[in-house]
């Protein structure tokens, strides 16, 4: 008779994998008391053999189960001092992970895009390097116009110079499509100072829009939800003063209500001064002229601003020359990250 | 522009204070910065009276005094001012007041003996810079009162005037607005009676009547030109200007309060007639202002026999300047074309108050009253008797009418008005409004040459009743269109992909030092912010090392910058380009312990390159590198150029250490630069993919490892193997490049079966063979 428990004990005594390996042979192998009876099975009348061969067949099953289950448990113990003898040192954390940056400027763009966009502005560019007539004579300063003097210009020769405004670029989208038209431009500008608080280079935003009933109503309108979808506050105190450029009339300079207190800018009606922040007037009807578009027919304003103002009053950037230097420290602090996109649908930066 | 409550109380009754009119200037389109009132700031100030001065027991110029100021008792205070004396009313501050520089006074001892307080010197309030003495007021000040009233203290304004409006740079016509815009009443200008007892002899030559449309002098004999004259010195210092002598300040006075810019030539010092004409290149000016100018031909010039005595409009000359001892004058007063004035003073880099408002255009209808008023005033203060005017031309001026429909200002503006409200507020503006058919005729004032068109009107009426009046109307989107063009997406998508690889997004300058430019010249600026920016850059790389270099000293060991910008080959708009470009030097990591210790390879740069590309749907398959002709800046065995077809589309590999040497980097620095104007952006023309075949079989790996004489040719041994086409070959991998040799894993397999032995054994075999062609030996295969 074959002893199923002691089969089963020599199974469960194996401490190693080997040694469960050994008890296998014993209990099933070719030479083992099992095997044995199993060939004697043969010989045995058949209601007999039925009878001895499901006896021995409840043992042999027994036995594997056992050796399965003995054998995951021993696995397991093997693998388990294999790790415990190779710990990873979780405290530690990569040191090196390159981070890549977007400069705030970049960023401000990709916001600005984002703000027009939903009131149907589409981008338009322009050169850098521009002819004086882009610049200046088709926006209404005639050569030696006094207004010429407040956009100290950098010359290249007779009839060359670098933009002093994007505005160039309304005169180019005028005089390839006409009117109506709905655009943003944004490019660099240069003017020829350099101090605390000025650049030789810096970058404007400007828009343009021409139809045959845009008011100067719609022109605050459109600033107001700009600068409210910009700062991301519903409260905008805004004051339109009269200025004048040459290209727009009437024209006016836009001051909201604010204090800047450790650089953070709070926007609403207790602010404590009046902070300038944008350029803007209606077109004037000479300048629609001037690229073949019919003032008696068309109207609409335009505005422009500075980008780096923007990006410093909202994220609190001090110091303007800082944007051009290069310095990856700075850069890594006031950058953004590649992932953060800023999209209206998810809030455009108080993430 | 800097003008004082008192001056413009002179044209304006008000009862409005200085900051309600500084305000309102603001509101009305004359930008006020500041408004200065120093008697804001001696609140704490009062009257004070000696009632007692003793000797300082321990000094000879110091006095002891008891100072009374109001209920409490007389205190004692130690002072060494020479003018101290028994019953002077001062200004006493007591001790925990702060004076306007900020200090804040205490009880101290002043050599033993104990002082409460200070009587004060006019520079000690801020007020001017007499500190001669302490300030001595009337006898019949109030002690204890306030000592701010009794200072006569002015306001001083300061603001800034917009090129359309050169009647703002004259107090009187700032008045004017005010009062137009409902802040008082204009008291107007009295005109004198002017009695000439001569005809002078002097005779006007006017050869440029082109510039010098109209211009009159009158001479005035017998004058006293010495000492000064207490109200023009009051109203200079008021606006800080110089005080000079009587008639020079009178013609300062003139300039400042009513736009009328004037020249006093002393009279003695000019030879025979007056000569205007047209300057010769070259000609040379002594000017009042101790320089000596080279004029530029056709510069107007006021001459008499001895040479040019003035630069018409824009400053006088230092041989007929008035001077103490001035007997005869010769007033000028005149209208010159305003682009001749601007670009006379433009091209000789001159600025005076007179060519600022000449340029701009002064009231061409008050060149004669101007003269009047000037010479009653000279008559009034220097004495002398004045001869018949000399004139030379007439007004300019000649009015005009504008047809204006009052429907175009509620069009353009968005708020209602009528056409009688219209009429008001342009009356008001000094504008003669007549009904026409359906229109306002209106005839603006001389001194308003900026209002020429209905647009003007337009915003005359609206800045009149205020921007704050204006509704507000949203702009709502027409369209579902894209805001960006594709190149204009790509440029913004590409600088997220660099950034994500580890590069850092820089802005630098445009311009560059041709000194260290990369690339052919640039184009020069003819007035440069600095000599090291003195030309448009060709190549944004050196901008990069400049920006290297600042953070190698600054201990950033490791770095990847990146910059997607214009760089400028010419002036036309094509030769504009825009760039990507970036460079990295520096281990990677910095020392990192988990990151090899590798510092950076070309192949780093090449990655950045090739995922620009692929932001700009360039299939990168099927670009080209080329070594031909590289530039000298480059390290000529570590670089190529990148084609796409015929097209050059950038330049990737190290720079040359020559050449970072020139930016002080010792650093091995690679680099790429992308044309990113060179690339045509195909956009998908469908947002469907074509479906997606993936086999269901089982692929296989096989290795093999070869030498290479050349080892610069290992990427094309793999473009090769991909180029076969074998349907079998499913991908290509250099797993492994050591000196000349690569080691090269094949994924072999198939969309149909599960392949046998000898088929995968027929591909890599295959594949070794095309890579033999390029020159490999077999070191190797494992499998």
């Amino acid at each position: 008779m074959i002893d199923k428990n002691k089969l089963l004990a020599a199974i469960e005594a194996a401490g190693t994998l080997k040694d469960l390996e050994a008890a296998r042979v014993a209990a099933l192998g070719k030479s083992s008391e099992l095997a044995a009876a199993l060939k004697t099975l043969g010989a045995m009348p058949e209601v007999e053999r039925k009878a001895r061969g499901a006896e021995l067949n409840v043992i042999r099953e027994a036995v594997e189960a056992a050796i399965e289950a003995r054998k995951s448990s021993l696995e397991s113990v093997e693998i388990n001092a294999k790790l415990a003898a190779n710990p990873a040192d979780v405290s530690l954390s990569y040191e090196g992970a390159r981070r890549g940056k977007i400069h705030p400027l970049s960023q401000v763009q990709d916001e600005l895009v984002q703000i027009f966009g939903r009131m149907g502005f589409k981008m338009a560019e322009g050169p850098d390097i521009e002819d004086d007539w882009h610049n200046f004579g088709a926006l209404n300063f005639t050569p030696e116009h006094p207004a010429r003097d407040s956009q100290a210009t950098f010359f290249i020769d007779a009839d060359h110079l670098l933009r002093t405004q994007t505005s160039d670029v309304q005169i180019r989208a005028m005089e390839e499509n006409g009117a109506p038209i709905k655009i943003i431009t944004m490019g660099r500008v240069y003017r020829c100072d350099w101090d605390a608080t000025h650049c030789p280079m810096f970058h404007q935003i400007e828009g343009l829009y021409i139809g045959e009933k845009v008011s100067m109503a719609n022109l605050k309108g459109c600033l107001e939800d700009f600068l409210k979808a910009f700062f991301e506050t519903d409260d905008v105190p805004m004051k339109l003063r009269p200025h004048y450029f040459p290209f727009t009339e009437p024209s006016v300079e836009v001051d909201i209500r604010c204090t800047i207190e450790n650089g953070e800018l709070k926007i609403g009606p207790n602010g404590k001064r009046w902070l300038e922040i944008l350029g803007a007037g209606m077109v004037h009807p000479q300048v629609l002229r001037n690229v073949g578009v019919d003032p008696e027919k068309y109207q609409g304003f335009a505005f422009g601003t500075g980008i780096e103002r923007l990006a410093m009053l909202k994220y609190g950037i001090p110091d303007m020359r800082k944007m051009f230097e290069g310095d990856a420290r700075w850069l890594s602090y006031y950058g953004f990250d590649a992932g953060d996109v800023p999209t209206l649908a998810a809030g455009l930066s108080r993430r | 522009m800097k003008f004082t409550l008192s001056a413009l109380k002179r044209y304006l009754k008000t009862t409005y204070s200085a900051q309600e009119l500084g305000d309102a200037l603001t509101m009305l389109g004359l930008e006020i910065e500041d408004v200065i009132d120093p008697a804001a700031k001696l609140g704490e100030v009062v009257v004070g009276e000696i009632v007692a001065v003793e000797k300082h027991p321990d000094s000879d110029h110091m006095k002891v005094l008891k100072v009374a100021f109001g209920d409490a008792s007389p205190v004692q205070v130690v002072c060494a001012a020479p003018n101290v004396k028994l019953g002077l009313k001062g200004a006493f501050a007591k001790p925990g007041t702060t004076l306007p520089d900020g200090t804040k006074l205490k009880t101290v001892k002043v050599r033993g003996v104990e002082s409460n307080g200070m009587m004060c010197s006019e520079r000690e309030l801020g007020i001017s810079d007499e500190h001669k003495g302490i300030i001595e007021l009337d006898k019949s000040a109030k002690v204890g009162a306030p000592v701010a009233p009794y200072l006569n203290l002015d306001v001083l304004f300061v603001g800034e005037i917009t090129a359309n409006r050169p009647d703002y740079l004259g107090v009187q016509g700032i008045a004017r607005d005010l009062a137009a815009g409902g802040y008082g009443e204009f008291k107007g200008v009295k005109m004198p009676t002017i009695k000439a007892k001569f005809k002078s002899t002097i005779k006007i030559i006017n050869e440029a009547s082109d510039v010098a449309r109209h211009f009159t002098l009158r001479e005035i004999r017998g004058v006293n030109n010495s000492g000064s004259n207490a109200e023009l010195v009051a109203y200079l210092n008021g606006i800080g200007a110089k005080v000079i002598s009587p008639l020079v300040d009178m013609t300062n006075f003139m300039c400042n309060d009513m736009c009328r810019p004037m020249h006093a030539f002393d009279a003695d010092k000019i030879k025979g007639d007056i000569v205007l004409r047209h300057a010769k290149a070259g000609e040379k000016f002594a000017a009042l202002d101790g320089v000596e100018y080279v004029l530029n031909a056709g510069d107007v010039v006021i001459c008499d026999d001895a040479g040019i005595q003035s630069l018409a409009g824009v400053i006088g000359g230092a041989l007929s300047a008035c001077d103490a001892n001035t007997k005869n004058v010769l007033l000028e007063s005149a209208w010159f074309e305003p682009a001749h004035i601007r670009k006379t003073a433009r091209m000789l880099g001159i600025n005076t108050d007179s060519k600022f408002r000449f340029e701009r255009g002064v009231d061409a209808e008050f060149v004669v009253p101007g003269s009047d008023i000037a010479t009653s005033i000279v008559l009034d203060i220097c004495g002398g008797e004045c001869g018949e005017l000399i004139e030379s031309g007439k007004s300019v001026y000649k009015p005009y009418t504008i047809d204006f429909d009052p429907a175009y200002f509620v069009s353009r503006i968005g708020v209602e008005m009528n056409a009688n409200e219209m009429k008001t507020l342009l009356e008001r503006l000094y504008c003669k409004v007549e009904a026409g058919k359906g229109v306002l005729v209106i005839t603006p004032p001389s001194w308003r040459a900026d209002i020429v068109a209905k647009e003007d009107i337009t915003e005359e009426l609206a800045r009149i009743i205020g921007y704050d009046k204006l509704p507000s109307e949203p702009v709502m989107p027409t369209d579902f269109k894209p805001v960006l063009t594709a190149p204009q997406r790509k440029k913004s998508d590409a600088r997220r992909v660099l950034a994500s690889m580890g590069y850092i997004e820089c802005y630098t300058w445009s311009f560059e030092n041709s000194k260290t430019a990369f690339v052919g010249k640039g184009v020069k600026l003819l007035n440069p912010i600095i000599e090291e920016l003195d030309v448009m850059r060709t190549s944004i790389i050196p901008n990069l090392l400049v920006a290297c270099r600042a953070n190698i000293t600054k201990s950033v060991r490791a770095l990847s910058l990146f910059e997607i910008g214009p760089v400028f080959f010419g002036v036309k708009p094509e030769e504009q380009k825009v760039y990507a470009s970036g460079v990295s030097y520096g281990v990677a990591g910095d020392g990192a312990w988990e990151i090899p210790n590798i510092g950076v390879k070309v192949q780093d740069a090449k990655a950045a390159a090739w995922a620009v590309l692929e932001t700009y749907n360039v299939n990168v398959g099927n670009l080209k590198l080329s070594v031909e002709k590289l530039p000298d800046w480059v390290n000529p065995y570590a670089s190529a150029w990148i084609y796409q077809g015929p097209v050059r589309l950038g330049l990737f590999g190290e720079v040359h250490p020559m050449s970072v040497k020139k930016f002080d980097v010792k650093e091995k620095v690679v680099f790429f630069e992308l044309d990113l104007s060179a690339i045509v952006v195909k956009e998908a023309k469908s947002t469907a993919k074509k479906a997606l075949v993936i086999s269901e079989y089982p692929s296989s790996e096989r290795d093999f490892s070869m030498e290479f004489a050349d080892s610069a040719k290992m990427g094309e041994v793999k473009a090769a193997i991909v180029a076969l086409k074998n349907p079998l070959i499913t991908n290509v991998k250099i797993f492994d490049v050591y000196k000349g040799s690569m080691g090269i894993r094949l994924e072999i397999g198939s969309m149909d079966k599960t392949l046998t032995d000898d088929e995968i054994n027929s591909a890599v075999a295959a594949a070794m063979e095309a890579a033999k062609k390029l020159g490999g030996k077999l070191r190797s295969e494992f499998s």
